[in-house]
Order: structure tokens, then sequence, then C-alpha cells
């Protein structure tokens, strides 16, 4: 198994040598007015390198495995783990249907016209260290996002899974059209309002919250936290699920360090910087099984439930924002930043809805959004173009954040 | 940045090279492209080759070698189909029997030639060692100042080259860039800023040379330290705003650039990068009078460079805006033929394993004829807004917000004091309405432009000139 990279690993002979490969299959269906616009089919086989020689190192991405890589000064070099282990996993999964035959996906109803992306995917991982390891797993997804558009009003919602269902794609699709059905103005002007945020809203939020967990983030003094910080509420906890069966679960990280599931923030508290070996000694801790070379990162995320109703969440005077976009910062040391809200920004009223607002966005701390007054129950798995982290995300309800509108 | 004086249609191409290209007969390509017929086929070979360095506090801490060719495929039979793979044997052409949303595309001839880049200085004639010393020097002329807490510094030396063969007709790019991204935390007290700047061109190692890097770094450290140490509030007011050629540079992109891509119009974006207010805008008037913004991918030296585009059309200047009016929409063929015109070259991939869109090159607002003092002495009381922090636009690019990190108070037609990050949002119609004056001076920004699913970065320049908004609310964060 891997023997071309084995091969590799020896002949470079560095006193630390990663080479991963990546077999990747993708189909991407583009739906606008509830027609098919393309078909991509992609294809694309590719090595990322990593290795060092004293204090010089290489990391890159390349065709195939000839020549020789060139070193560069690095003060933070890759490191491999001493595991030695040989593993290989293969999933079973229906989404190989679909790469051969994606009729299944080319005629979908919807009451409003439909636009969107249908993504089926299928990659093959391997990784062989100097230490002797060697592992190849595979993985599937198929994932979805929908916008359905009632005139100048719209609604958006998602899927994504390691399996195909007709029901997932369906659900998503009449959860678009029930946000768009919402028509009516709601005037708002700038100021601090509750609010409910969709899992579309946490799963662009919380891609930057991992973000700054990274080790190097912290490292490099672009992180609003610091382990042991409270960041959030009592009942806020964010996970790191790469043993979960989600789409980007993987057994092993890119230093041969096998993954567990951990909780980056756990009661409010940030508890787990995202680790690898070569950042772990500053934090004095030992690898998370995150890496990414030089830069940490979550596998994929997800926010614990609550014991809230979607419905006891809105029946008071609140917005629901279905979802944002364009989520750009301030400032990382503080978290300030500001995301536009698109879709449905449903104003409720004693827990009626009587209106959408227009051009508004969040302009607040993510400290403040991680507040959480209640989490729902219920719970979905969601990717979609401006949060394309897989992530399993409830409603949540946080108070008074600040709201501005253009 | 980069200063480019006059108008930019009258600059020579004097790096660049353009040339018919005789049709090379049976090559890999030209094998790849007569397996296909349908009424458009287009196949690209597309290399991509980037040097990316991480400085951190003027250390390389670590680097990135990314090295891909590979091949696409696209056809249109009752709906687009694309294609792509690293070995040209695996791109496949199956079709199903649906009837897409493209209705076909504009057929005017495509273009055949070759434009090139050529590097004044190769980015092999100087080490990498010697390169380090630059970022080296730029942290050795900050470290002193305590405030700063830490200085990153991306570099990326890249070089693309594509290959084209569009309905018979066989196309070549080569263009080589630098682009320098450069990020600071600053405390000061209870205050703090994440500033970031950016310098980028197409061309060699000379690009590195002539940014004057560590003079650069110092004068913007300094500057947004003198934000912090000595701003106050502007306050929530109604008031006049000279944007800096940076802001207006941002502007131009995202309020004209991306709202006249013809294909987010018809809505072919409307679940990504999102849709226009030009969908739903009721005449041509954009913008005041004094409010002309152009795209054109032939300004040599650009980082958003290229003479022909990815379909074979002639890459040209387009006036978006002309005295305020709607003028012209960025098109590709497919768009063209939806709106009944022809294409004005404005299709680019990033990269092989992406399908040409509608993008923009470098795109920014004309230059006028005023001074930056005449354009302040007739302000009474405003802000100018220097450099930004925070930018964002909703998904029809019409509520727009940009919070200002170094800024000023304008007062008695002399900039004055700092003022502590002001915040402009508003309606784009509203604002460019609001444009009474622009200055003589055109700066240039280098981007990276996001668009499509899969999602691609395609690099651009941002520009413009200083321009005065008259009364307009500024808000405080």
């Amino acid at each position: 198994m891997n023997d071309e990279m084995i091969d590799y690993v020896k002949k470079v002979n560095a006193q630390d040598c990663a080479v991963l490969k990546f077999n990747v299959k993708r189909i991407v269906i583009k739906l606008v007015e509830s027609k098919v616009e393309t078909v991509q089919r992609m294809n694309d086989k590719f090595y990322l390198v990593a290795l060092r020689k004293g204090e010089r190192g290489f990391t890159g991405k390349l065709d195939n495995l000839e020549g020789e890589p060139t070193l560069v000064p690095s003060s933070i070099a890759p490191r491999v783990s001493d595991n030695d282990r040989q593993i290989l996993k293969v999933k079973e999964s229906n989404v190989d249907k679909l790469m051969d035959d994606v009729s299944p996906l080319l005629n979908l109803e919807s009451k409003f016209p439909l636009y969107g992306i249908i993504t089926v995917e299928k990659v093959e991982r391997s990784l062989v260290t100097s230490s002797g390891f060697n592992g190849k797993e595979e993985g599937s997804g198929v994932s979805g996002y929908f916008r359905a558009k009632n005139g100048e009003y719209s609604g958006q919602w998602a899927f994504s899974s390691t399996n195909f269902s007709e029901k997932q794609v369906k659900d998503a699709i009449e959860r678009a059209n029930q946000y768009a059905s919402i028509t009516g103005k709601a005037q708002i002007t700038d100021g601090k309002y509750d609010l409910v945020l969709s899992p579309l809203v946490m799963g662009n939020l919380m891609m930057d919250v991992a973000r700054m967990a990274s080790g190097f983030a912290i490292y490099s003094g672009m992180s609003m936290m610091n382990p042991g910080d409270k960041v959030g509420s009592d009942n806020f906890t964010l996970l790191d699920t790469p043993r979960e069966d989600r789409p980007d679960s993987w057994a092993f990280d890119d230093e041969g360090v096998f993954t567990y599931n951990k909780a980056i923030i756990e009661n409010g508290v940030f508890k787990q910087p995202l680790l690898n070996i070569e950042l772990s000694p500053f934090f004095k801790a030992n690898s998370t099984g995150n890496a990414g070379w030089l830069y940490p990162r979550a596998w994929n995320l997800e926010v614990k439930e609550g014991d809230e109703s979607v419905d006891s969440m809105v029946s008071g005077n609140v917005i629901l924002i279905n979802n944002v976009w364009y989520t750009r910062f301030q400032n990382y040391v503080e978290g300030t930043f500001s995301t536009v809200a698109r879709d449905a920004s449903v104003v409720y009223k004693e827990g009626n809805p009587v209106g959408i607002a227009e051009r508004i966005r969040i302009a607040d701390s993510l400290k403040k959004i991680m507040q959480t007054e209640a989490i729902s129950k219920e719970r979905f798995s969601v990717r979609w173009w401006d949060a394309p982290m897989q992530g399993v995300y409830p409603f949540v309800l946080v108070k008074g954040v600040k709201v501005t509108k253009a | 940045m980069n200063v480019i004086k006059g108008i930019i249609h009258d600059l020579p191409l004097s790096n660049v090279i353009i040339s018919k290209l005789t049709y090379q007969g049976m090559d890999e390509l030209e094998d790849l492209y007569t397996k296909f017929s349908y009424p458009y086929v287009e196949v690209r070979r597309h290399s991509i080759n980037n040097r990316i360095i991480h400085f951190l506090n003027g250390n390389p801490v670590g680097g990135f070698f990314e090295k891909e060719t590979g091949y696409s495929l696209r056809f249109f039979q009752g709906t687009l189909y694309f294609s792509s793979s690293k070995n040209p044997k695996e791109l496949g052409s199956k079709t199903y029997p649906i009837h897409g949303w493209e209705q076909g595309f504009s057929s005017e001839n495509p273009e055949g030639g070759k434009y090139e880049v050529k590097e004044r200085k190769g980015f092999d004639s100087v080490s990498l060692e010697d390169k380090t010393e630059v970022f080296l020097d730029a942290y050795k002329r900050v470290k002193v100042i305590p405030q700063l807490k830490n200085l990153s510094v991306t570099y990326i030396e890249s070089l693309e080259e594509k290959e084209i063969l569009v309905n018979g007709v066989k196309v070549s790019g080569r263009v080589p860039r630098i682009g320098i991204f450069i990020s600071a935390v600053i405390k000061e007290g209870d205050r703090s800023a994440t500033a970031r700047f950016e310098l980028g061109k197409s061309g060699g190692l000379e690009v590195l040379e002539e940014s004057n890097l560590p003079e650069f770094v110092e004068e913007k450290i300094k500057e947004v330290l003198k934000v912090l140490q000595k701003g106050r509030s502007f306050g929530e007011k109604r008031t006049d705003v000279v944007l800096s050629n940076m802001l207006s540079g941002i502007m131009a992109h995202e309020s004209v650039g991306h709202p006249f891509e013809a294909d987010r119009i018809a809505g072919r974006e409307f679940a990504q990068a999102g849709t226009s207010y030009l969908s739903v805008l009721k005449g041509d008037k954009i913008g005041s009078e004094a409010v002309n913004v152009i795209d054109d991918p032939t300004i040599p030296g650009s980082y958003g460079f290229y003479l022909i585009d990815d379909e074979g059309v002639l890459g040209r200047p387009k006036y978006l805006i002309k005295e305020g009016k709607k003028n012209e929409l960025l098109t590709d063929r497919f768009s063209a033929n939806r709106i009944g015109t022809t294409s004005n070259g404005s299709a680019r991939a990033s990269s092989f394993d992406r399908e040409p869109l509608v993008r923009m090159s470098n795109t920014f607002f004309k230059p006028g004829n005023l001074t930056f003092d005449e354009l302040v002495e007739d302000v009474k009381e405003g802000v100018f807004i220097k450099s930004y922090m925070e930018w964002n636009i909703d998904d029809m690019r019409l509520g727009e917000r940009y919070v200002g990190l170094e800024a000023y108070e304008i007062r008695d037609g002399e900039v004055q004091d700092p003022v502590i990050f002001p915040v402009l949002e508003g309606k784009t119609t509203d604002l460019l309405s609001s444009v009474d004056a622009v200055d003589n001076t055109l700066e240039f920004y280098p981007g990276t432009c996001g668009k499509g699913d899969p999602d691609q970065g395609v690099p651009v320049w941002l520009g413009g000139p200083n321009m005065r908004f008259r009364n307009v609310k500024v808000k405080v964060m």
C-alpha cells in the first residue's frame, strides 16, 4: 500500500517527512431557476509533502513525486509523530451510485424557483511518514444548499451527509421554501436586538471561532481566545468531531497522529487549542490530532444541542436570521466583526412574524454570539458556499446583539 | 500600493507581448479537442506555480510550494458541462437529456494569440536567503515599537500559464505575479487594531524590489499607532467624507464591479455570491456625474492582467459607469447571449479545475482634475478615511459598510487630528449619488476576488482616486 510514497520518503532521507496523497472525484450540479445550469465533473490527484532537514523545511502541493523539493529556512519546521502503525479504512456509502449517475438529482421540485448547488464527492486520502506510518482511508459526502426565490424575498437551507437520501434533499428544499414564503417588510433601525441564529448562521460564524482556536492563530496573536478563557455561556459547547460519521471525518491527521473528538469550548470555557506536533511545545501540551502542517485546524464542527424548541425561541420579540455571508473582522484580538444577513431576516413581535428586515448586519463580537441564552434541541448537518466547513448546529438565541442597517 | 498617474488607456504595453500564433498542429491539446464535437467546445491546459512564504516578526515560519498542471473540457449541449482532471484521458463528455438554464452562447469568432508578461528580473535571480532579508529588514524597522504585538507577512511569487483551444483557435497566456499581504496587531492602552495592507503587481522580482517594503511597513505601523494614541470619536452625524484611493478601490470592486457582472444580474450566482441591484433598478442612473468606473484587464503591470480571455475573446477597457450612468456590463459568451450582445472578454478561470466565469480584472473609479488639496479645501467639516479594517456588502450589492482604520478629521479645508474608527454604512446608489468630485490620482491595490462554486479566487486590482462624498451618514462602531 502506498509504495510510491514509501519510496519517496526513503529517497528524500529527511529527519521528518510526511507525504499525503489525495484522490478526489467530485460532481457539482448547479441549479438556476430550478433548471440545471452546469454539471461539473472534477477529478484530481495530488500530493502534499512536508519535510524537515535541520532548520530548513519544505511543504508543498505537487502533481507527482518526481524532482527535488526546494528547502527554505523555517523556524517552525514540519514534524511527524512516532506512530508507525498501518491503517486501511474503507467506508461504504451509497454516494458511489450517484458518482455513476446523477439523474436522481436533476429534477427537483420546488414551490418557488430554486437556486443552488449539489455536490457529490468521494475522497481517498493516504499518508506515509518517515516514522513508518502508512495509512489509507476513504470518505464520501453529498451536500447541497438551496435558495428559494419568492419575488424580492428568499429563503435558504442546506444539508450535508456521508450517505444520500432523497428525503434530505426534499426537506432542505421545503425549509428554504418556508423561509421564502414569509413576506412583508419590517422596519429596523440600528440597535440591540434579541436574535435567533439559524444553523446556517452558526456554520458561518463557528468556522471563524474554530480558526481562532488553532494553535497557530494564538501563537501569531491573531486570536481572541487563550486557553482557559471564559468565552461563552455555560450552555455553549463547541466540538471538533473527526470520529463521527460525517463528511470530512478522518482517522489520522497530517502528521500521523490519530484523531479524536474533543470539546474546543466546553460550557463556555475555551478548553482546547487545536494543536499539531510542531506547535505543541509552545503550549506545553500534546498534539490534539489536528495537523495541518504549520496551521492546525478543526476537521468538522458540532455545537451541542440544548433543550428548547425553535418555536419557543421565537415566541417573544426577536429577529430570526436565516443566513449570513461576508463575515469580516475589525479586530481579531477582540473578535469584533460584522456579517451581512441574507435571505429571511424574520422580525417576530410577541411570537408572530411581522415581516422581513432588509439590509441588516450583525456588528458585534464573536464572544457575544457565544453568550447563548437558549439552544434548540433540533440540530442540522449543514454546509454551504460561505460556510464550507462541515458542521452540525442548532438554532441559538442570543440577547442584546448589535444590529446595524445600511 | 501601485500608483499610476494619467489616463490608463494611453499607457504603452511595454512589458507585454501579444502576437498571433500559428496553429500548432497536433499536440496534446488539439488531440483532446478533436474528440469532442459540440456547438461550443473549449479545452484548456492550465498551470499554477506558487511559492508562498510566511514571515512572523521577520522570521520565515514556513513556506508552501504549489505546482500543478491540469486539463479541462467545457462544452454546451442543452446545458453546460465541465470536466477537469490532471489526466486528459479522464475528461468526460457524459450528457443527460435535459434542457438546462443556459440558452446558448454568443458566437463571435474566437481570437487566437499569445500574451505574456516578461519578468525584468526572474524569481530565481536572487536567493531565498536574500529575499528573506527584505522581510527581516521590514521587521527591524518596527520591532522597537512596543505597541506592535506581531507582524505577519505572506509573500507570494506566482506564475500562471494557460493554453486554450476554443472552437478551433488557440490562446496562450503567461503571467507572473508577486503579492505581499501584511497583517499587524497593534495595542495601545485599551485600544487595539488588526491592520492589513496589500501590495501586488504582475511581473518578476522587480515588483518586490520596487515595493520599498520596509519603508511602507514602518510608515503604516506608525500611522495606525498614531490613530490609536490620539484618535477621538467623530460621533454619529451627516457630514462630508473623503475616501482615499484604497477605499475607492474596494468600493469600485464591491459596489460597481460585482453588480455589473451580467451572469449575476441574470441570476446565475443567486445562491452563491448573490445578485445585483441592476436586476431591480429602474433607469440607468447609479451615481453623480463625477462617477466613472472602468474595468480594464490590459493595464501593464496589473495584478488582474490578461489580453485574451479564457473563451478566446479579446480583453479591453470597459466603462461600467459613465458620468453616473450604467454603460456596459461585464460579459462572457453565455451571459452575453442571454442579454442579446457579444462578449467583452471577461471570462476567466482560476485554475484547471474551475469553469471560466464572468470576472473583474482591474476595476477603478476614473480620476478627475482636482488635486487632493483642492478636494479637501472645500470641506468645512468632514472625515478623511485613508484605510479600512472591516468591510462587507449585502448580496444585492446595495448595503455596504467600511470601518475606517487610519482616519482624520477635516476642518476648514485641512486634514487634522486622527479619528477613531469611523463607520461609513449606506446604500450604494445613495453613496455614489453623493460624490461631487474626485482628485487626479490613481492608485491600485491587489485583491483575490471570489466567486462560483467550487469557489475560485482570481487576482484583481482595485483602484481609484481620492473621492469626496457630500452629506453622508458617518456612524461609530
